[in-house]
Order: C-alpha cells, then sequence, then structure tokens
C-alpha cells in the first residue's frame, strides 16, 4: 500500500457504481488499485464489461450519467482528482491527461476538419497565436505519420482512412504535450496490419517523449508489444499484476492463465474468452468471495466465502487468490 | 405440428401485460402526463355526462336567455352568458362531446383508410408499395388543413363534411406507420412461416402485421385525437365547421370575436376548453413517444 | 452535392406534378358540376354552357388535365367568383403581407424554439426541462384565433400598448405614406428612411406574428431538444469533454451545429403548418394578407381562389422542403462533399 511519492498515477479502492435512486444499484468498480510511474505503460487486461473503460472514465471524471464514483481516491501527479474542482479539471483534460479513443470515426466531430478540431484543443489549453498553433499542428501530425498536413488539416473525418484518423486522434492526445495518455482499445476498430504500426506508433512516442500510458484492451499480444507491466482486471477488481514478461511467463491467478491460454497468438478480435465458461457476475458488488470463483476450475469452498486480498508473489508481481497465499495457509483458513 | 410452432411464434401480438404495466407507470411517473390524464378524464366525464352535470343543459343546447345577455362570471352564472343570455359553462360542457365524437371519428377514419393500405404496401412491398407510398406523398404535399380545406370547398360546409375532409387528409400517416412496422415484420421468422405454409395474405396482414402496428398507432392517434379537436375547431372559427345554435367550441370562439375587447370571456373559455382538451392528449401523447420511440419526433 | 441536387430537384418537380393532379381532381372530376362552382352560385344555364365549352369541361379527362397544367404554367389561374379579377394576380397582391408576417413570425420561432430547445436538453429530466416541454406543449396545443384575441385583450385592451388589429394605422397613409419597394412594410419603410411609418408597422406587426409563432416554437423547442440529446450522447461530443473544452463550446459550437440538420427538418413542416395558421391569425387581426382572401373564397364557395390557393400552398411547401432538403446536405460533409 505504499505510494510512490513519484508516481505519475495512482487509483486506491476505486469504486464506482450505477444506478441508485430508482435504478437497481449496481456496482461497476469494486476498489480498483493501480499504479502507474511517469512513463511507464501499464496494459490493463481484461474482458468486456469488467470496467476497463469505465477506470479510464473514472481517471478523466467523465463517467457516463447515472455512474458515479462512491469511494476511493485517484492522484494525479501528486494531486486528488476526485477532489479538484471542475474548472481545475478541465484545464487537465486534454493537457496533462488525454485520451485516444476505441473508435476513431465516432471520436472525430462529422462537421468539423480535423485540423479545426486539433486546433480547438490546442487554442483551449495552450497559449498560442495562430501560426505557433499552425507549427505545432504541422510538428505533431509529421510524428504521426502524417506529413501531408494541408490535405489531413483540411480534411473531414469522413475522407480518411480508420488508420490516419487514428493517427490523427494521436495527435490531438499528444498536440499539448501530456504526461499520461490514456488508450482505450485504440486499435480494435482497425484491421490487424494497421493496428501493428499504430501500437509501433505509440510505442516509438512515447520512447521519445516519456509520456506515461494506460493501454486498455482486452487484446493480450498488444499489451506484449506495448507495455511494461499488465493488470489483469475481472469484475471490477485488479486481479493480478505483474511486468509483461512476468504475467505471460508465471501468471498465477486462474483467470489469467484461462485469459493466456484462450487468447490466439495473433492479434484477436472477439472479446469473449471462449476458454473460460461462464461470465462475468452482474453485480461484482454483491458477491461475496471471490468474484471469480463461480467459474474458477480450482475453486474451493474459502473462495466462495472470503474475498482474496492482493498477495505479493515477487516484489513486482501481486495476485489476488487466495492459492496465492502459502498453501498451507490457505488450507489452515479453510 | 408446424402450425402450432408458427401460432407460438406469433404469440406476442399486442403488448404483453408486463409492458403494459411499464406503460402505465411511466404515464404516472411523469408529472405532464399526469397533468394530461386529468384534462382527458375532465374532457371525457364532460362528453358523456354533459347534460346531467352542466347547470342549465337547456340553455346548453340553444335556448335563449335574452334578458341575462353578456353577464360577465360568477353568480348563478360561473363563467357568464353569452349574447343570447346562455350559461357558458352550460355550453362548454355541451360542447365537449361533439368535439370528442367528431376527432375520434377522423381518427377513425384516418385510421381504417391508412392502416390496411399501409400494411398491404409494407408487407407486399414492390410496385404496389412504391404507389401507395407516392400517393401518401401527394397528400402529405399540402401544407396541413389546406387539403382539407381544398375538400371541403369541393364538398360544401358543414360538420360532417368538415369531418370527411380532415380524415382524408389524415390517413396517409397513418398508411405510412403501419408501413413501417409491415415492411420490418415481412422477413421475420413466424411471417415467413406462416406465408411458408400457405396461410392467406388476409390472415397474415390481419393476424400477424396489424397486432404490431397498434401500439404506434395509438401513439400517434393519441396526439392526433388532440390535433383533430384543434383543425375542427379551426375550422369552425372560420365558418366551414358546425352551425349556430350548436355548442361547438370554436364557434363560440368565432361568436364572441365581436364582444373580445369587453367581453373577453365569450370567446375567452370556449378557447381555452379547446387549449386544454388539445393540451391533455399532447402531454400524455408526448410521454407515451418518449416511451416507445424517443428519436421520433413529428408535428 | 450536384447529382444530390439533381436528384432531388427531379423528386420536387414530380411531386408538383402529383399535386396538380389532386388539385385538378379536387377542381374539375369530384364536382358534379364543375362549370356551375366556377360561375358561382347564381349560374344561368347558358352562362355554365359556355363555360363548359371554356374549361373544355365536356373533353376527355386527360385532355382536359392537360388544357389544366397549361393553363396553370401559363399564369391562368381563372376568375376569382367574389372579386372577378383573375385569382393569381389577387393572390401575388396579397402574398406579400402573408409574407411579412410569416417570416417575422419564423424568425421568432426559430430563435426562441431553438434556446428552448438546447435549453431543455442540457437540463433533461430537472424542473427546467419540465417548464420548456410544457411550453413547447402548450404552444402546438394552442389554437392561434383563441391567442390572438387573449393578446388583443391584454396587449390593447388592458395595457394599451400594441394596436389592436391592420398593419398600419389609416392616418399613416396620410402623414408619412410607405413607398412600396418589397411590398414589406416594415422593410420597405425602413430602407426609405420613414421612421413614423415603420414604428407604426412594426408595432402592427408583434401581435399577430407572437400569436402565430407560438406553434413552431413548440415544434422547433420539442425537435431541437431531441435532436440535442441525440447529439450529446455521440461518442465525439465525449471526447470534447476529454479534451477539456469548455461546457458552453461543446453544447453551443458543436452539439448545436450536429444537431442543426435534423432541427432543420421540422422547419420545413413548421413553415407549412404556420401558412394556413397565419389564415386564422390574419382573420384575428384584419392582415390584409391571404388569410381573409381564402377564408372569403372558401365561405363563398370561390372555387378558382381556393383552388388556386390550394395549388400555392403545396407548391411553396415543395419548395420548402427543397430548400431544407439542400441546406441539410450543404451542411452534412459527407454529403456536401460526396
Amino acid at each position: 500500500m505504499s505510494t510512490t511519492t513519484d508516481a505519475l498515477l495512482t487509483i486506491d479502492d476505486l469504486r464506482v457504481v450505477f444506478g441508485g435512486r430508482h435504478a437497481p444499484r449496481l456496482t461497476a468498480l469494486d476498489g480498483v488499485e493501480l499504479r502507474l510511474a511517469p512513463g511507464e505503460s501499464l496494459g490493463l487486461v481484461g474482458e468486456t464489461g469488467c470496467g476497463k473503460t469505465m477506470t479510464g472514465l473514472s481517471v478523466l471524471r467523465l463517467l457516463p450519467p447515472g455512474a458515479k464514483v462512491s469511494t476511493g481516491s485517484i492522484r494525479f501527479e501528486g494531486e486528488d482528482l476526485l477532489r479538484m474542482p471542475e474548472r481545475r479539471m478541465r484545464r487537465l483534460r486534454g493537457s496533462r491527461v488525454t485520451m485516444i479513443f476505441q473508435n476513431p470515426a465516432s471520436a472525430f466531430n462529422p462537421v468539423f476538419t480535423i485540423g479545426w478540431q486539433i486546433d480547438r484543443v490546442m487554442s483551449q489549453h495552450l497559449d498560442l497565436d495562430r501560426r505557433g498553433r499552425r507549427e505545432r499542428l504541422a510538428e505533431v501530425l509529421g510524428e504521426v505519420g502524417l506529413p501531408d498536413v494541408d490535405r489531413i488539416a483540411a480534411a473531414y473525418p469522413h475522407q480518411l482512412s480508420g488508420g490516419m484518423l487514428q493517427r490523427a486522434m494521436i495527435a490531438m492526445a499528444l498536440v499539448n504535450r501530456p504526461s499520461l495518455v490514456i488508450a482505450d482499445e485504440p486499435t480494435t476498430a482497425l484491421d490487424a496490419t494497421i493496428a501493428a504500426q499504430i501500437l509501433a506508433l505509440l510505442r516509438r512516442l512515447q520512447d521519445e517523449h516519456g509520456f506515461g500510458v494506460l493501454f486498455i484492451t482486452h487484446n493480450l499480444p498488444a499489451v506484449r508489444q506495448l507495455c511494461d507491466r499488465v493488470a489483469v482486471l475481472y469484475a471490477g477488481r485488479v486481479i493480478e499484476t505483474a511486468p509483461t514478461a512476468e504475467l505471460f511467463a508465471a501468471a498465477q491467478h486462474p483467470y489469467t492463465r484461462g485469459l493466456l491460454a484462450s487468447a490466439p497468438s495473433v492479434a484477436s478480435r472477439g472479446s469473449r474468452l471462449a476458454a473460460i465458461e461462464g461470465s462475468v457476475p452482474p453485480d461484482p458488488g454483491a458477491v461475496i468471495g471471490c468474484s471469480f470463483a463461480p467459474r474458477c476450475p480450482l475453486a474451493f469452498d474459502e473462495c466462495r466465502r472470503v474475498r482474496p486480498p492482493a498477495v505479493p508473489i515477487t516484489p513486482t508481481h501481486e495476485s489476488a487468490c487466495l492459492l496465492a497465499l502459502e498453501p498451507d495457509t490457505a488450507r489452515a483458513s479453510a | 405440428m408446424i402450425g402450432a410452432n408458427v401460432e407460438a411464434v406469433a404469440a406476442p401480438q399486442e403488448l404483453p401485460s408486463r409492458d403494459r404495466g411499464r406503460v402505465v407507470r411511466a404515464l404516472l411517473a411523469d408529472p405532464l402526463s399526469v397533468v394530461g390524464l386529468v384534462l382527458i378524464t375532465l374532457l371525457v366525464v364532460a362528453a358523456a355526462l354533459g347534460p346531467w352535470i352542466a347547470p342549465f343543459p337547456d340553455q346548453g343546447a340553444g335556448q335563449t336567455n335574452i334578458g341575462e345577455a353578456l353577464l360577465p362570471p360568477g353568480g348563478e352564472h360561473l363563467l357568464g352568458t353569452d349574447r343570447l343570455g346562455r350559461d357558458m359553462l352550460s355550453r362548454i360542457i355541451l360542447g365537449a362531446r361533439p368535439a370528442l365524437l367528431v376527432s375520434l371519428l377522423v381518427v377513425g377514419l384516418a385510421v381504417l383508410i391508412g392502416a390496411p393500405l399501409g400494411a398491404i404496401a409494407g408487407y407486399r412491398g414492390g410496385r404496389l408499395d412504391e404507389a401507395i407510398m407516392r400517393l401518401t406523398d401527394l397528400f402529405l404535399a399540402f401544407p396541413p388543413l389546406l387539403l382539407a380545406m381544398a375538400i371541403i370547398a369541393a364538398l360544401g360546409p358543414g360538420l360532417e363534411r368538415a369531418a370527411l375532409a380532415l380524415a382524408i387528409s389524415w390517413w396517409p400517416w397513418y398508411a405510412r406507420i403501419t408501413r413501417g412496422v409491415a415492411a420490418s415484420l415481412r422477413e421475420r421468422p413466424f411471417v415467413d412461416a406462416a406465408r411458408s405454409i400457405g396461410v392467406p395474405e388476409r390472415t397474415i396482414v390481419r393476424r400477424h402485421i396489424l397486432p404490431n402496428a397498434i401500439s404506434p398507432i395509438l401513439v400517434q392517434a393519441t396526439v392526433d385525437i388532440g390535433t383533430v379537436i384543434l383543425a375542427a375547431g379551426s375550422l369552425a372559427f372560420i365558418g366551414l365547421g358546425a352551425r349556430p345554435p350548436a355548442p361547438d367550441w370554436g364557434l363560440m370562439v368565432s361568436e364572441g370575436r365581436t364582444f373580445i375587447l369587453d367581453q373577453w370571456w365569450y370567446s375567452g373559455f370556449p378557447g381555452l376548453a379547446i387549449f386544454l382538451s388539445v393540451l391533455g392528449f399532447n402531454l400524455v401523447g408526448d410521454t407515451l413517444r418518449d416511451i416507445f420511440d424517443p428519436r421520433q419526433v413529428r408535428r | 452535392m450536384s447529382r444530390f441536387l439533381g436528384r432531388r430537384l427531379g423528386t420536387a418537380i414530380l411531386v408538383l406534378f402529383g399535386v396538380s393532379l389532386v388539385t385538378f381532381t379536387l377542381a374539375r372530376v369530384i364536382p358534379s358540376n364543375p362549370a356551375a362552382l366556377y360561375i358561382g352560385p347564381r349560374a344561368r344555364a347558358e352562362e355554365i354552357a359556355r363555360v363548359t365549352e371554356e374549361l373544355g369541361l365536356n373533353r376527355p379527362l386527360p385532355l382536359q388535365y392537360l388544357d389544366y397544367m397549361g393553363d396553370m404554367l401559363t399564369g391562368d389561374w381563372g376568375t376569382s367568383i367574389g372579386t372577378k379579377r383573375p385569382v393569381l394576380s389577387e393572390i401575388l397582391d396579397r402574398l406579400p403581407a402573408t409574407l411579412e408576417l410569416l417570416i417575422t413570425a419564423m424568425v421568432i420561432a426559430v430563435v426562441f424554439g431553438t434556446l428552448l430547445g438546447v435549453l431543455s436538453a442540457q437540463w433533461r429530466g430537472r424542473p427546467p426541462d419540465l417548464v420548456v416541454r410544457l411550453i413547447a406543449i402548450a404552444g402546438v396545443s394552442m389554437p392561434a384565433f383563441w391567442l390572438g384575441l387573449l393578446l388583443q385583450v391584454l396587449f390593447f385592451r388592458q395595457l394599451d400598448l400594441l394596436p389592436l388589429s391592420g398593419r398600419l394605422d389609416t392616418d399613416i397613409r396620410f402623414i408619412s405614406p410607405i413607398t412600396d419597394v418589397t411590398g414589406f412594410f416594415t422593410i420597405d419603410a425602413f430602407v426609405t428612411g420613414n421612421w413614423v411609418a415603420f414604428g407604426d408597422a412594426a408595432a402592427h406587426l408583434v401581435l399577430p406574428a407572437v400569436t402565430l409563432a407560438a406553434y413552431p416554437i413548440g415544434l422547433i423547442a420539442r425537435m431541437t431538444r431531441a435532436s440535442m440529446l441525440e447529439a450529446l450522447g455521440q461518442d465525439y461530443v465525449r471526447s470534447a469533454r476529454a479534451y477539456g473544452i469548455g461546457e458552453r463550446t461543446v453544447v453551443y459550437r458543436l452539439a448545436l451545429r450536429n444537431a442543426l440538420p435534423p432541427t432543420l427538418t421540422v422547419l420545413g413542416l413548421t413553415l407549412a403548418y404556420s401558412l394556413t395558421g397565419a389564415f386564422f391569425v390574419e382573420i384575428v387581426f384584419n392582415w390584409p394578407g391571404l388569410g381573409q382572401f381564402a377564408v372569403d373564397a372558401l365561405l363563398n364557395v370561390d372555387y378558382p381562389a381556393v383552388m388556386g390557393i390550394a395549388l400555392l400552398g403545396a407548391a411553396g411547401y415543395v419548395l420548402i422542403n427543397l430548400a431544407v432538403d439542400i441546406a441539410q446536405a450543404w451542411l452534412d460533409p459527407r454529403v456536401r462533399l460526396a
């Protein structure tokens, strides 16, 4: 639980609930814990509906209507985002923290040109005159591999291909030199070769500029390509974190292992994990024991009674599974 | 065996009762539609019980009482009297029935013409569909009411003819709604199955297509009942609808026009009756539309 | 864009053609004795025979239709029974007054309707939304003729702020007559610097225009609310917020721009409604436009006049819808640049 002072982003015990008053209350995030060092690239993986996107939106405080944070804290560069006044929060969005969205074709407004939209983001945050912004736009478009600045800037979203749009989206994300980029499934809407190019681009830009990346995906090969570390999310909780290589080599949590076993070696487009029977509980907040227990091939009685805490396996590897405790400890408490 | 299956698949013809409960709850949850329901109830009560609840039923029906002409609201005549001394309140209460009946008649006729045409168009598709839809285009190419006015000119004035003219200019809306439903159902398995075992077209349209169009038609009809009250009132106001001494709201507003500056209640209250009736149906219709098809806004 | 334009223009012409079929049917086919209708109530036998001959009513219907079309296209819309003058010139004489009223009302309606709709969408489900929805629904439920009378009582009788009716005080004609330029009194007075007349014309315009605007305000507010809600729910609005774009810019600069095309759709319908709505408002305010003429024609069974007005109304409506479609296509770069 030690919060390193130089962390870029620290999420502690984040709970997000849906509904309330009129609709039934559902838990979307059930105590998420995440740490991201400056310049680090963290993969946040899990099935559809496990809360990946919700985590990303919480950081920007842009939860959809009906969802709200009930407890927890999100610290960014030492400041608590959940307590920040809206005005300051708005200044942060699009400048210090930016987001790359899943579907660039719908993330850009169809009736304005790409150039106008990126320029709007600059003029909102930067104190630059028209010419300065124009130069910065050319620079950033060049960086993302769109050197034909005039054509791209004057284009409407429908005139560009998906790959070009995602490059433009990355340009918009980087134009104000952020320290954290949240990439929410940035390659899902693209075909495999383009996706690989986009990932390589992100990796290169990250090396050059040193921003941190929270890479939200269900695509494990992509994580391997891009991320330093991986956090596995299941039913609104982080159930395992480890350096990328270690996770792929020696995953502890049965869910992670199932995930790895079911993932094809090439980038998969489907989000269902056929290898694991069953599905995510509809309201994780209502589950008493381990939320994966109903689907877990290794579950024993204790799993249905006790919420497993995150246990360090190595100094950099944690898993929230009773089996990660010493086997005899697990037996003894059973 | 197959036949039994078809019946089973085709079962959801009307709203399941759970959905009906949902509709009622949604109507009661929205303060605006509650107001609307109250207004509609008032109208229906006045229409049903008019002669019994009006304080001066004879005057309401037309009996004059010259000695008490143009009395202001208050006392014995709660809403004042008209130029022939008739109690305004009684006239307005008795006006509810014709207003509601004419409107129901017009909307009913429009549905009767429009729904079957739309169902056939959508179900058959092809040339017939094209022809029927282009026909609706022609009718809808006229500004609302203008076509009705032109038809009245061809048929001659009068309440029944005005109603007929309104119905003739109104049916295309229902044809379009029903066509949309029918076209979306045409390729559905239960319709396909029915067709493949040789169920006659008439039966398919009657049993599978039309019942599914009921909800959207009802939503539209709710709004339209109000709109037709307004349209009929407007026609009466310019003298193309009911004739004196009928207790017709539009006619009463028109009669009172001469006295508007000093006896405002003469035109004021009958107009208010039209307004509140139309408002009631529109309030309820708006909520219904939100429930059934939140994205559609028309008219 | 040009292909779209061509196709859309083609449809408009087809619809106009169809409209003429409808008016032809109403004018010549449905009535048992159209000639009698064309002469009026006191038609004598020899007159009927003459008109039957003149209109070619004894010829086959398709030929009659061709004649009818020819007459319409060459501006021969028949002679008004009421005024004994050509219908088309009667209509054109009165058109500016109606248009002035109509356009003023539409400007009021677009400004207030859009504003109310945006407010309503921004405050969805909360009290301001409820109030706006109530106003909008009340607007479309209001009998225009009744609202006009109420406004007369309030602003003329009670407050004595605005004139009762008419387009101009009678003495303006002697004090400071308006030079005819466009036929719109306010504009003519304005461009000729005739401030006395301008003030008077504008004052006369206020109540009828507001009355006529009530219904369109409701329609536009409802449509704007719906399309704003749709736009505000889009991914690109979320990304604008995620990039720190201020809420006012998000709503009024971005989302409103996306909500504009669907709102335009309702504008055509709104104008058409207001065209007939204007008839009733004109009656209430003694506004010397088409409405008076139309209602007189209807009541006196002035058949050629009624059909002329119906044809004009339909043609106007078709053209408005054409304009709306073109504007919509132009606003959407996906169509404009296709």
